[in-house]
């Protein structure tokens, strides 16, 4: 049960989510999360499940994420559901999210832009980064960029459904969730989706997948397992023979394997693979 | 003029095999498909050369209909990697057809093609419209699209190691994702929900091929206390043997790393109310021995005798040494009645007060006999036990049965899922454990009351006994 201030506060939000009087629509509070990992965790997941069953019964209806930083797509089992449904041809989530739109047009700038963003709220972690990388890069979610944003973060789907934010700082990293029925609410949250939508640039999800070929290819191998025996220079690496000969774009992977943190150059231009750079040389 | 390919191969291959395969099967696991003219005898050529050559080294060719309907769509979808030699105005068509379709239709081929083109086309109205689409173009110079120059073939070569690797390195990811090494097996939704409370890091995945069963697993994980967190995976059976062996080989199938599966859930209790300390009570705890599970109903039946021919598998050696040792070691309050209060608070549980009565032992004629009280343990606590465990397809609700199998084979509690993990465990060498809450003493009174708090309590000891079990070192470093 939730209680009175919080329903006031539930309605407060939707107002400032454009919903005008929304005490006069019949809502359906199905779960509640106050501001704390577990609990927040509990509401997605009950989320997440949700639109599994939908996608079972070809009920998912609009899907849309107004979100700051794409963090949803982080979450382990998001991405499991978002994959199957891409999996599935059900369609896919469109996706809004913050990004200055001149990063939008390189992979490396609008990679490095998102892990910015996903480290700022906990310890990096470079295998849910890439997990969270190689699912955009199936276009398994539909990107769109905003450059602006301050709005009520939520998500649309299966007709009826919204899974809603309470207004909060981008860094926050927990915050009030509710996950409600209401079909009226979700038709006027999808129409606002539909106009914010309109108003974002589309991203192009190749870029991501560009991203983790420079990342995982041939020059990138190539330049780790050098850098396994000695650091090196910059000059030194890139004039190896077999880099010259085949690699079309070693600074591409140059590029990807320093946004991942897994080489860093000293301020004398000497390059080191890290111990996460070691760990993903060895991971396959 | 294909030896000299092989050749090339082998080069670059092995100088990228500075990763740590031969080159024999580099491209394994590798779905491509070319796309060349079927009229100009030069590139036949070339596609027929490089299509045995990419083959040799475990490459999949696919063969794809002339026609792109939508059966030819999505098996171009399917490849990993697409070749197009541009070269002639009937590919360069069909490329720019797929882009389109790909863009329109909302499919990744566009990612995965790839477009070798004569340079001299490079300001074209086809190249013009292959960047339109954010197509991968590489120019080569005309001469490059004979048999006789391998540049086209090293270009290609080298697109295909680069998705090989990146193929590889995906699969290896996901593979890492979920990666457990202890499964837990219930068999009741109840028992389910409360095992659930015992992970950290809780998620699902469910699984749902085409043609195959819908599979939906709960990963977590449990932290040592000697460092590191053990990766479990939690599904659930159902009731009996056969769906909990069939379990649990799906389960290791599934996750090959896993080394020991759990049993844990609700049991019917052996009671004795004239020994206190062997006396098992509703919402204690019962762990199995060394004796393992007995399957009571594997029985050679004659017309005046049943002989009993069950033949236990013991439980995992090291699982068993721990919760021995675990046992002897608890004092005063043991962390896993915090756990159990736990998950009777998120799951709104009350530990029951009623009893059933109708049983042997608790009568004397007509007078009820008190259950035994032991000294110096809390009556509201669990007390756990060790012991032989009976498992059979049988829900069992007599008394007399029940102490019958309780003299002959030591038992201390009685279900009907453990014989089934035994056995699959067994057959697939890998170990399992089995830990029970009493909910019942399988007689005429046998009901569901005690059935919640009785999983609570098996979940909470599991949690308790695998956090006091050391990772193995190399586990430590998965996190």
């Amino acid at each position: 049960m939730i209680d009175k201030s919080e329903i006031k506060l539930l309605l407060k939000t939707l107002e400032i989510a454009s919903v005008a009087n929304p005490a006069s629509n019949k809502i359906n509070v199905l779960e509640f999360s106050n501001a704390t990992t577990s609990e927040n965790n509990r509401v997605r997941d009950a989320a997440n499940r949700l639109i599994l069953s939908l996608m079972e019964t070809n009920n998912l209806g609009t899907c849309i994420h107004i979100t700051g930083e794409m963090r949803a797509l982080t979450d382990p089992f998001h991405r499991q559901v978002c994959e199957e449904m891409r999996r599935r041809d059900k369609g896919s989530f469109y996706v809004l999210f913050h990004i200055p739109y001149k990063r939008i047009q390189d992979a490396f700038s609008l990679v490095e832009w998102n892990l910015s963003k996903w480290a700022s709220f906990r310890l990096r972690q470079w295998k849910e980064e890439l997990r969270t990388i190689d699912i955009i890069a199936k276009r398994s979610v539909n990107l769109l960029a905003y450059n602006t944003f301050n709005d009520i973060q939520y998500s649309v789907f299966g007709h009826k459904y919204i899974l809603l934010q309470e207004k909060h700082d981008d860094k926050a990293i927990n915050k009030r969730i509710w996950l409600l029925e209401s079909e009226a609410i979700n038709g006027i949250l999808v129409e606002r989706g539909r106009q914010l939508l309109s108003r974002g640039r589309d991203v192009n999800e190749g870029l991501f997948r560009d991203f983790t070929l420079n990342l995982s290819g041939v020059a990138s191998r190539w330049c780790l397992t050098k850098l396994e025996k000695k650091s090196i220079g910059k000059d030194e690496l890139f004039s190896d023979p077999f880099l010259r000969d085949y690699a079309e774009n070693p600074q591409g992977s140059f590029n990807a394997l320093k946004i991942m943190g897994f080489i860093v150059e000293n301020t004398d231009g000497l390059i080191s693979i890290t111990p996460v750079g070691r760990d993903f040389l060895n991971s396959y | 003029m294909k030896e000299g390919l092989i050749a090339e191969a082998n080069s670059l291959m092995s100088d990228i095999s500075m990763t740590r395969e031969g080159t024999n099967n580099f491209l394994t696991g590798l779905k491509i498909w070319i796309g060349a003219s079927s009229h100009v005898q030069e590139i036949i050529n070339i596609a027929k050369n490089y299509r045995e050559v990419f083959e040799k080294f475990g490459a999949t060719i696919l063969s794809i209909d002339k026609d792109l309907g939508d059966i030819a769509m999505r098996r171009i979808e399917d490849a990993d990697l697409i070749l197009m030699f541009a070269a002639t105005p009937g590919i360069s068509a069909r490329a720019l057809e797929i882009l389109f379709r790909s863009r329109f239709e909302k499919r990744t081929i566009a990612d995965k093609l790839y477009i070798y083109i004569p340079e001299d086309y490079a300001s074209g109205f086809i190249c013009s419209r292959f960047n339109f689409y954010n197509a991968k173009i590489k120019h080569l110079s005309k001469s490059c699209f004979c048999a006789e120059n391998n540049l086209l073939f090293r270009k290609c070569l080298y697109d295909m190691c680069e998705e090989t690797l990146n193929k590889r390195r995906q699969k290896a990811l996901i593979e890492s994702e979920y990666a457990p090494k202890i499964g837990i097996i219930t068999a009741l939704p109840v028992e389910l929900r409360s095992v659930k409370h015992i992970l950290s890091n809780f998620r699902t995945h469910i699984i749902r091929e085409e043609d195959k069963l819908y599979q939906e697993y709960n990963h977590g994980t449990i932290e040592s206390k000697s460092g590191g967190k053990h990766k479990i995976v939690v599904a659930r059976c159902g009731k009996g043997n056969i769906k909990a062996a069939i379990e649990a080989s799906t389960l290791i199938n599934k996750y090959p790393n896993v080394e020991v599966i759990f049993m844990v859930g609700v049991a019917a209790g052996v009671p004795n109310v004239k020994d206190a300390r062997q006396h098992v009570r509703l919402g204690d705890i019962v762990v199995c021995n060394e004796y393992g599970i007995i399957k009571f109903d594997m029985v050679k039946r004659y017309t005046k005798k049943t002989e009993y021919i069950p033949t236990p598998n013991a439980p995992k050696y090291e699982w068993l040494t721990r919760v021995e040792n675990h046992i002897g070691n608890m004092e005063g309050t043991p962390s896993c009645w915090s756990y159990l209060d736990d998950i009777l608070e998120k799951e709104k549980i009350d530990r029951p007060r009623t009893a059933p009565l109708k049983d042997t032992p608790w009568f004397e004629g007509e007078k009820a006999v008190r259950q035994p009280i032991v000294p110096d343990h809390d009556p509201k606590r669990p007390r756990i036990h060790i012991g032989a465990i009976g498992s059979s397809d049988t829900v069992l609700k007599s008394a007399i049965i029940r102490d019958r199998l309780s003299k002959k084979f030591k038992i201390k509690a009685i279900e009907m899922e453990a014989s089934g993990i035994a056995e699959a465990t067994w057959e697939n060498g890998r170990g399992y454990f089995v830990v029970r809450g009493i909910c019942d003493f399988a007689n005429d009174d046998k009901n569901k009351v005690w059935q919640p708090y009785a999983a609570a309590a098996a979940a909470a000891f599991t949690r308790d006994l695998i956090e006091s079990m050391p990772l193995m070192e190399e586990s430590k470093k998965d996190h």
